[in-house]
C-alpha cells in the first residue's frame, strides 16, 4: 500500500496498482524504491479532488495505460473522438469548479485518460453554442471590432450552410 | 449560465480543449473563430483542415481563397473532398493551392471536360495517404511519377461505368492496405479478378466491394475467395468520407469488424480441428 499526502495535509492509503495510474506518482515510486514508508506529498491537489481522482483510478484499475510514445495516428484518433464512456460521463458530472480542479489534477498527476475525459467534457459544453454564449461560458471579452467580425463571417461564408 | 474558468488553465490545456471542440463540427469551429482574436488564431485552421466542396459553395470558397495568404491553404487543408458537381476548372485552382493534402476525394470529371486539364500533374506532388477517385482517372495517373506511391494506404476506386477489374496499376502501391471498389452500376465481379487484385497488392488487409443493397446477395460468393474480401452497401459518400476526421465510425470500421469476426471464426474452427486430430 502507498500513502499519499494532499495539500490540506490529509493522507490516503491506496493500492500501488491504483495510484500508479498517475505517471507522476509511478515515477516517484520508482525513484524512492519499493520499501519506503514515506508519504508521497501532492502539494497541488487537495483532499476532495484527490478523493475523486482515486475513485477514477480505482474504477480503471488494471486497464492498459496509454504509451508515452503513442503512435501519432492513434493519438490523433483518440483526440478526435469525443466519446466518453457511460461510467466516465457519470463520474465527470460534477460542478464547474470540481471539473476545473479535476483537469488540473489530472494534468499535474499525469493521468492522460482522466485529462482526456475532462477536456472532452469541456469541449462538449461548447458544441451548439453561439460565439456570445461561448464568451459567457468562459468569461471572455469580445475584442473584435464590428468590421473584423464582418470580415471573419465573410471568410467563413462558404461553410455557413453545413 | 455558470461559467468555467477556462482561461485559468495552463495555456496548452486551454488550447487543447478548444481544438477538440473545433474538431467536433464545422459550425462549432466557425463559432469559436468569432469569440476573440486569440481563439480565432487557434481554431480557424480547423475550419480548413477538412474541406468538402460542391457546386453550391465552390464560388464562395474561391472568394475566400483570395482573402488569405497564398500558403494558408497549403498549410491548413489536410483533407479535401471535391464532389462530382465541382467543375474541373475550379478543382484545378483548389488543387494548385492545397498542396498539403494527405486525404483526397476527387470525384471531378476531368476526362469528360474540354478543353482538357492536365489533372495528373495536380495530383502527382501531393503527400497522399488516402485517395478516392474514379477508376478511369486513376488509370491515367501514371503512378510511377506520383510522390505518394509509397505512402498511399487507402484507395477508393469508383466505377462510374463498367470497367476492367484487372487493375495492374495497383502493383505500384506497396503500402496499400485498404482498397474499396465502388460500383455505381451492376457490376460483373469474377473471382479470378479478385484473386488478381490480391496478388498484385499483397499488403492488402481489406478488399471491399461496394454496391447497391439489392446486389449484395449476388456477391456472396466473393467472400470464399479470401476472408479479406467484404461486400457492403453504398454508404452516404460525403458523410462516410468525413467520418474518421470527426472520430466517428465509417465504412472501413464496418469492414474491419467483419474481417475480424471471420478470422475469429476461422481460428475457432482450426482449434476444433486440431483438437479432433489429437483425439483421433
Amino acid at each position: 500500500m502507498i500513502v499519499v499526502k494532499t495539500s490540506d495535509n490529509e493522507t490516503f492509503t491506496v493500492d500501488r496498482e491504483v495510484v500508479e495510474r498517475s505517471v507522476l506518482i509511478k515515477n516517484m515510486l520508482d525513484d524512492i524504491g519499493e520499501n519506503s514508508e514515506q508519504a508521497i506529498p501532492l502539494p497541488n491537489v487537495n483532499s476532495s479532488v484527490l478523493k475523486k481522482v482515486l475513485e477514477y483510478c480505482e474504477h480503471h484499475r488494471g486497464e492498459p495505460l496509454p504509451a508515452a510514445d503513442a503512435d501519432t495516428s492513434q493519438e490523433d484518433t483518440r483526440k478526435r473522438s469525443t466519446d466518453i464512456s457511460e461510467w466516465d460521463q457519470k463520474f465527470i458530472t460534477v460542478d464547474q469548479e470540481m471539473l476545473f480542479e479535476i483537469i488540473l489534477a489530472a494534468n499535474y498527476l499525469d493521468i492522460k485518460s482522466l485529462l482526456d475525459v475532462g477536456c472532452k467534457t469541456v469541449a462538449n459544453m461548447i458544441k451548439g453554442k453561439t460565439p456570445e454564449e461561448i464568451r459567457k461560458l468562459f468569461n471572455i471579452v469580445n475584442d473584435f471590432t464590428p468590421e473584423e467580425e464582418a470580415q471573419i463571417k465573410k471568410e467563413n461564408e462558404w461553410a455557413e450552410d453545413r | 449560465m455558470q461559467s468555467f474558468r477556462l482561461q485559468d488553465l495552463p495555456v496548452e490545456l486551454e488550447r487543447s480543449i478548444l481544438e477538440i471542440a473545433a474538431r467536433l463540427d464545422l459550425k462549432t469551429a466557425m463559432n469559436l473563430s468569432l469569440v476573440c482574436h486569440q481563439i480565432k488564431d487557434w481554431t480557424q485552421p480547423f475550419i480548413y483542415e477538412m474541406v468538402t466542396l460542391g457546386a453550391g459553395d465552390i464560388a464562395l470558397f474561391l472568394r475566400t481563397m483570395e482573402m488569405f495568404p497564398v500558403d494558408f491553404f497549403a498549410q491548413s487543408v489536410k483533407r479535401l473532398c471535391l464532389t462530382v458537381s465541382v467543375k474541373p476548372i475550379d478543382a484545378r485552382r483548389i488543387l494548385q493551392a492545397c498542396t498539403g493534402i494527405s486525404s483526397l476525394a476527387c470525384w471531378v470529371d476531368f476526362i469528360g471536360w474540354t478543353p482538357s486539364i492536365p489533372f495528373r500533374a495536380l495530383l502527382h506532388p501531393l503527400p497522399l495517404r488516402r485517395l478516392s477517385i474514379e477508376v478511369a482517372h486513376f488509370k491515367k495517373l501514371s503512378l510511377p511519377e506520383c510522390a505518394w506511391i509509397h505512402s498511399l494506404t487507402c484507395l477508393d476506386l469508383i466505377f462510374w461505368r463498367e470497367d476492367s477489374l484487372l487493375i495492374s496499376e495497383l502493383r505500384f502501391l506497396p503500402a496499400l492496405t485498404h482498397l474499396a471498389l465502388k460500383f455505381l452500376q451492376h457490376p460483373n465481379i469474377e473471382d479470378s479478378a479478385l484473386v488478381y487484385i490480391l496478388s498484385v497488392a499483397p499488403a492488402l488487409q481489406a478488399l471491399c466491394l461496394v454496391t447497391d443493397e439489392d446486389d449484395l446477395e449476388m456477391f456472396e460468393h466473393t467472400k470464399l475467395v479470401d476472408l479479406r474480401v467484404v461486400c457492403v452497401p453504398h454508404p452516404e459518400s460525403v458523410i462516410d468520407w468525413e467520418a474518421s476526421y470527426r472520430g466517428r465510425l465509417n465504412m472501413w470500421s464496418q469492414v474491419e469488424g467483419i474481417i475480424e469476426q471471420r478470422r475469429f471464426a476461422e481460428n475457432r474452427v482450426r482449434a476444433v480441428q486440431l483438437h479432433l486430430v489429437y483425439f483421433i
